[in-house]
């Protein structure tokens, strides 16, 4: 039955493709997105590679025209190239075989790299970037691990192992001499013995002086380092161009001076710096450090010692743990990358000199951190910051600052790292620093033995160490002075309280003299431990007390003291009924000195509880009065900050603008915190102009969007300018646009204004040729701006657009996975745009919908789903949507979920009620496949009069009253109220005698990926249909000559209809026909007219797995068993049967235990009787 | 105000012949509306069509795309007499919120240190903007106009405007 139903198409809810975009753009972001915290302080790594898949060992030809890199796009790992570097990626060679370490020779013309087609534990393999052949140097007999150019280009070396167990050699081929086809284990091997020894992530060094690698131990002689893979620590730097063989000098052992592991060195392509990663911390807290942890990339300089190369320098730092980088790989100007960030590995590009630009000199770095915004950049500032400074106090002054970070991180090997840095640096000089330093060092190893405790460490042991750390800390309270006594008592009593002696940890916490303490990491320190001791207490009084205490300590700067008046403000009004905290922030305000920052803090917070959409002038006002008595900067960002995130989470952009504006103008340049500022600037204008747009002030989002479009190159702006402009009634949009590009008609901003403009007009045109002729324009346009903006979101989702426009149009299998491609980069790219990211799952769902795949839209659709929705009308869509899918994958209860989710949205928002009739129908449907056919029934009955009433409508048109009422005949039938069905069916009988009335409201031919659906409905359908439900409601009335007249007319028609377009699907539907038919001829005992009509049908049915390669079909095996039943139960003769029985039951039983399928298992087990009854019959 | 010596002269066409070679790049050498023999572009027609200043027609002229709620509304960018005549006449206006202090501010001033013009402009001139007249606007209450043309205005063009502010704001 649901396969003969047609939706009602009262009303496109269903918006153009192009008009998604539109949606996309029209949609307010979430309020806290303004409020998202900016760019680092540091420069961010620059993505070159996107997708849904991962890429790593990114590297970059000489010449840095093009970027090579492994990528498991194709689920193989293969070898891809861009070129230029921005350009989309193409597989460098089709081998359909795992490869790996692209590595350019440094000439350029050749690529070494790892293959794994022929040999599973790797061959070294050349690639001719010239003539595109590929040779394999190494033979199978050994696994090759990694390959490096020596000398130049004239040698290309490999990492190798010749068994399993054995130890690991580099060896050195000649690139042009192919490895022989087989080779005998007695034979020679191929190439030359360059070094034997345990190692791994060999590098060469450009001059031809050093060899880097990380050494490894073998602890066992019968286990192989394969298996064991266990650093020795540190790299070490063995001499290639000694006259001695490498094998003979002892290589330079360099540990840096760093915690963790090291690994993947690389030389600067000058040989002047060494590049490795180093794996810091345990920061999965899975017990240990290994490859699973984020690295951090450094390097060191080397000099022309040979014996020392790098002496005793402190490795720069060039990226944050945050980001987890590793294969470094120096080009000529920048450094690759992979970075595994934000759950998806990529290839990225930096300065050679890191994050950190390397003009920066200290008072640079010290602003910066005052500034940055979360503590990796803090550690990475610092860090560059710690390298440029030679006195000891300031170092000892960093290093604090570095260990504290690293504590609050849970970076624990970090800090006990530092903490052992810090104490060697303070021996002897600074005895304050040093105790401090051992005191961190204590509560870095107490929360460190926490983590191992949850990883399987026994408690007693645990209970012992923690205990002894406890009498250790104790020793040291003796006159020590307050801020080391204050220190180790946070920690004894966090000890204390982690060992369940809570009332011994209370009494220490208590006996700490707060107004005593002058180190503001000692105060920090406390803050924290106060706000676990006393939350867990509910102790809110004493929190709000130390709070109030540290926003107005004069040993912090404002800016800590600050956080503490936030934290305070917080805390006050945690859980007070809004109506009451004007008074609770009014009362503290008396009572505070006016200058403080806590009353600073608590006066803005009073504005701002305040705020509602009629008040924002008078908030403004006082809000901006603070700002002006307020001169100091920190001051300033506390009180914009916080305005403008209230102000966003309020959705009141008329605030965020006014203080992101006053606050980035009033802040020079050169200040570090202006780039904060602009970003933050940046964010509230569009989010200015989407609430504007959503708020329906056309004129002001498309000044807003178009003041964007001036200060960046947002080409979101630009959608916005556009579809707000449009919105206005503007037709000279085209002619404005070419009049500002007049003077840079090549402009890449114009090229994507172009493409779009183009893309949300396909839509409306008619011509196919002409559509087509569109879309490889905008297409062109698109790839014009995609030069310049490789990795951009919004050009790869209108290019996805205008594809997959293109395709529902003509059917394009090839516009549909072109489409797919370039939805899935936008979506890749739009892990930060909620806006867009929704509206391209949104999309993705709808393609996969049209091409069939509905359980991969649903994949698509349920994500979407998971996203805020702004407005009804866009829930609504994907509701629909989701529900159409559900439908067709057959889960006809959750289809009904979601219809009914659609209708509680339409009949709460007044601007959906034009959707009723439309959803009202959908949902009818899906009750009625769901079995609820009373429920569908009563859905129906409303819907006729709504139809019937809407004079003068599109809903009007006699093709919706047809539906409806067809509808609700199958909903009755479902019901088993004949009759009634018969009576509702005898409306539609009457609507579809004026044709020609009914023609004109039928949709013209669809194009379709499914060739039946193409070709389907238009009048005689409809007659086809009613004959069937006719038939049904008869048989149902056991009026056996009624629903056989009737089915026989729906045969007749289908079999007019395949004569007239041939699709293949009506055969099933002539053999269904003939089913019943013989089903009603069979009641009437009239048997022999059965079997002519089961083989009428079983000839329908073979004609059909003829035409299309199919073995079964569903139809036929319900004719087959009916067939060998009317003998074996009906006892017809096997004399009369035109066709063999026995032959056509063993040939389809073949068929289904061939291929067992579960929906086979009733045919398998009657098939496999009826065989065997025929068998005996037969003996 | 029209009057000027000889020194005003030639200072003005040394700057002006070095703003030009400065701007080469972005189009200075080809914007002569009135083509090749139309003879030298005055000092004003150079501001108006310096890439520093393309963008300000977007928002500031009537039916500006970008003119929206507290767009400073008195200059009129969308012809070079229009602007003219708007800044040197013409006092701020429609400016909102935290920036409307400086309503009723002449746009251009005596001087480039109380132009209201150049402190949108020029952060040093902004940080140090004091009118007695208009004691409430200043650093405070200036918008930086840097900010919503996507960066700071070339060098060459600030001091063109500066310049001619210097020399009277003469048309021509």
């Amino acid at each position: 039955m649901a396969s003969t139903h047609r939706h009602l198409s009262l009303v496109a809810l269903t918006a153009s493709l192009a008009l998604a975009v539109v949606v996309a753009a029209s949609e307010p972001a979430h309020a806290q997105q303004a409020a998202a915290p900016p760019e680092d302080a540091v420069q961010i790594p620059i993505r070159l590679t996107a997708g849904s898949s991962h890429q790593w060992m990114g590297t970059l030809s000489p010449d840095g025209q093009a970027l090579y890199f492994v990528s498991d796009r194709n689920s193989t790992a293969e070898i891809f190239v861009q070129k230029p570097v921005d350009s989309g990626p193409k597989p460098l060679f089709d081998q359909n075989a795992d490869a790996a370490w692209p590595t350019p020779s440094p000439d350029g013309e050749r690529l070494a790299y790892l293959s794994y087609q022929s040999d599973s534990t790797g061959d070294l393999c050349i690639f001719d970037l010239s003539d595109k052949k590929n040779r394999c140097v190494s033979d199978d007999q050994s696994a090759e691990l990694q390959p490096l150019w020596l000398d130049g280009a004239s040698r290309v070396g490999a990492l190798t192992r010749t068994a399993l167990h054995a130890d690991y050699e580099l060896r050195s081929y000649v690139p042009s001499q192919a490895a022989p086809a087989r080779v005998d284990a007695n034979k020679i091997r191929p190439g030359s013995l360059v070094l034997k020894r345990n190692m791994l992530g060999v590098a060469a060094s450009p001059d031809g002086r050093w060899l880097a690698y990380v050494p490894l131990a073998r602890p066992l002689d019968e286990v192989g380092v394969s298996f064991v893979n266990q650093s020795e620590g540190g790299l070490r730097l063995q001499r290639l161009d000694d006259k001695r063989a490498p094998a003979d000098s002892e290589p330079v052992r360099f540990v840096p001076d760093l915690p963790g592991i090291t690994e993947f060195p690389a030389f600067s392509r000058d040989s002047q710096y060494l590049y490795f990663a180093q794996y810091l911390n345990d920061t999965n807290a899975d017990g240990q450090i290994d490859g699973n942890d984020h690295s951090v990339l450094f390097r060191v300089k080397l000099s022309d010692d040979a014996k020392a190369p790098i002496g005793q320098q402190m490795p720069e730092q060039l990226t944050s743990a945050r980001w987890n980088c590793r294969y470094p790989a120096p080009a000529a100007e920048r450094l690759i990358v992979t970075c595994a960030h934000e759950g998806s590995l990529d290839i990225y590009a930096l300065p050679l000199g890191g994050a950190v630009p390397q003009s920066w000199d200290k008072s640079r770095l010290r602003g910066e951190i005052h500034v940055a915004r979360n503590h990796w950049a803090k550690l990475l500032l610092y860090g560059r910051l710690a390298a440029q400074t030679d006195k000891p106090e300031e170092r000892v002054a960093i290093l604090r600052h570095m260990l504290q970070l690293h504590v609050e991180l849970r970076e624990y090997e970090s800090a006990l790292y530092y903490s052992e840095q810090l104490g060697g640096l303070a021996k002897d000089k600074d005895p304050v620093a040093l105790s401090w330093a051992q005191i961190m060092r204590e509560l870095a190893a107490h929360r460190r033995a926490d983590v191992l405790l949850t990883h399987g460490q026994l408690s007693d042991r645990y209970v012992k160490g923690e205990r002894e750390r406890a009498t250790r800390l104790e020793t040291t309270l003796a006159g020590a002075d307050d801020n080391t006594r204050a220190l180790a008592q946070l920690v004894l009593s966090e000890i204390q309280s982690d060992l369940g002696h809570k009332a011994k940890s209370e009494d220490i916490f208590a006996a700490i003299e707060l107004d005593a303490l002058t180190d503001p990491l000692v105060l920090d320190a406390y803050a924290w431990r106060a706000r676990d001791f006393y939350n867990l207490r509910g102790k809110r009084q004493e929190l709000l007390s130390v709070y109030q205490s540290l926003a107005g300590h004069p040993v912090l700067d404002t800016i800590d003291r600050l956080r503490f008046a936030e934290m305070f403000v917080a805390e006050l009004l945690r859980g007070v009924p809004h109506q009451r905290r004007d008074a609770l922030l009014a009362g503290w305000v008396e009572k505070l000195d006016p200058d403080s920052e806590l009353s600073l803090t608590i006066q803005v917070a009073g504005w701002l509880q305040q705020l509602k959409r009629d008040n924002q002038e008078e908030v403004r006002k006082g809000i901006f009065e603070l700002y002006k008595q307020n001169k100091d900067p920190d001051r300033r960002r506390a009180l914009v900050l916080a305005t403008v995130r209230t102000a966003a989470r309020e959705g009141n952009e008329y605030l965020q603008y006014q203080f992101a504006t006053s606050w980035a103008s009033w802040l020079k340049r050169s200040e570090p915190e202006r780039k904060y500022a602009e970003s933050l600037y940046r964010q509230v204008v569009l989010e200015r102009a989407y609430t504007e747009l959503s708020a329906n002030e056309v004129a002001k989002a498309r000044a807003t969007f178009y003041a964007a479009t001036v200060q960046t190159t947002s080409l979101e702006a630009h959608i916005g300018f556009i579809e707000a402009s449009i919105r206005e009634g503007n037709k000279e949009l085209e002619k404005a646009y070419a009049d500002r590009f007049s003077k840079t008609p090549d402009s890449p901003e114009y090229a994507f204004v172009r493409a779009y403009m183009i893309a949300r007009e396909l839509a409306a045109i008619e011509d196919l040729e002409r559509l087509s002729k569109e879309t490889d324009r905008a297409v062109a346009y698109l790839r014009k701006a995609a030069q310049v903006w490789p990795r951009s979101l919004e050009i790869e989702h209108v290019w996805g657009t205008v594809l997959h426009q293109r395709a529902l149009r003509t059917a394009s299998k090839d516009d549909a996975v072109g489409a797919q491609k370039h939805y899935a980069l936008a979506l890749d790219l739009a892990r930060d745009n909620v806006r867009f990211r929704a509206a391209v799952l949104r999309q993705l769902g709808l393609l996969q919908a049209s091409l069939g795949n509905h359980r991969i839209a649903l994949e698509h659709f349920t994500d979407r789903d998971r996203l805020p929705y702004v407005r009804p009308e866009g829930e609504l869509n994907v509701r629909m949507a989701m529900a159409r899918s559900y439908y067709q994958s057959n889960q006809s209860q959750a289809a009904v979920e979601q219809a009914e989710a659609a209708m509680v949205l339409v009949d709460a928002n007044v601007e959906l009620a034009r959707y009723r009739p439309l959803v009202q129908d959908r949902l009818a449907l899906y009750l009625n496949t769901a079995g609820a056919h009373a429920k569908a029934r009563e859905r129906y009955d409303d819907l006729v009069p709504v139809v019937d009433d809407a004079k003068g409508e599109q809903l009007n048109a006699p093709i919706n009253r047809l539906k409806a009422r067809l509808g609700g005949a199958a909903a009755a039938l479902g019901e088993k109220r004949y009759q009634d069905a018969l009576a509702r069916l005898d409306q539609v009988d009457a609507l579809l005698k004026d044709e020609d009335a009914l023609r004109a409201g039928l949709p013209g031919p669809k194009p379709s990926f499914n060739a039946a659906e193409q070709a389907r409905f238009d009048a005689r359908d409809y007659h086809i249909l009613v004959a069937g439900l006719r038939a049904q409601a008869h048989r149902g009335l056991e009026r056996y000559d009624d629903a056989r007249q009737a089915m026989q007319r729906r045969y007749d028609l289908i079999a007019q209809r395949f004569d007239d377009i041939d699709i293949d699907e009506d055969l099933l539907d002539l053999a269904h026909a003939q089913y019943h038919l013989a089903d009603y001829a069979y009641q009437q005992n009239q048997r022999d007219q059965a079997r002519v009509h089961l083989e009428r049908g079983i000839g329908h049915s073979d004609e059909f797995n003829e035409r299309t390669g199919s073995g079964v079909n569903e139809v036929g095996l319900r004719l087959l068993q009916s067939y060998a039943e009317l003998h074996l139960y009906g006892k017809v003769p096997l004399a009369s049967y035109q066709r063999d029985l026995t032959g056509a039951l063993r040939i389809a039983y073949e068929f289904i235990c061939k291929y067992p399928n579960p929906d086979w298992e009733d045919e398998r087990f009657l098939f496999s009787l009826y065989l065997t009854m025929l068998e005996v019959a037969a003996s | 105000m029209n009057h000027m010596n000889n020194i005003q002269m030639l200072s003005r066409l040394l700057l002006a012949g070095f703003a030009c070679a400065a701007l080469s790049l972005t189009g200075c050498g080809d914007v002569d509306p009135l083509g090749p023999d139309a003879g030298p572009v005055d000092t004003f027609t150079q501001i108006y069509q310096a890439s520093g200043f393309a963008q300000c027609g977007g928002c500031h002229a009537p039916g500006a795309p970008g003119f929206t709620d507290g767009t400073e509304a008195t200059q009129d960018w969308s012809s070079r007499d229009s602007a003219y005549t708007s800044l040197t006449t013409g006092d701020a206006s429609g400016l909102m919120g935290n920036f409307e202090d400086c309503n009723g501010v002449p746009l251009i001033g005596d001087t480039p240190e109380t132009s209201l013009l150049v402190a949108a402009l020029d952060e040093d001139v902004r940080a140090d903007f004091s009118l007695a007249n208009f004691p409430n606007c200043n650093s405070d209450t200036i918008s930086d106009m840097t900010l919503k043309i996507g960066g700071p205005v070339p060098t060459a063009d600030l001091n063109l405007l500066k310049q001619w502010i210097m020399d009277g704001a003469p048309n021509q």
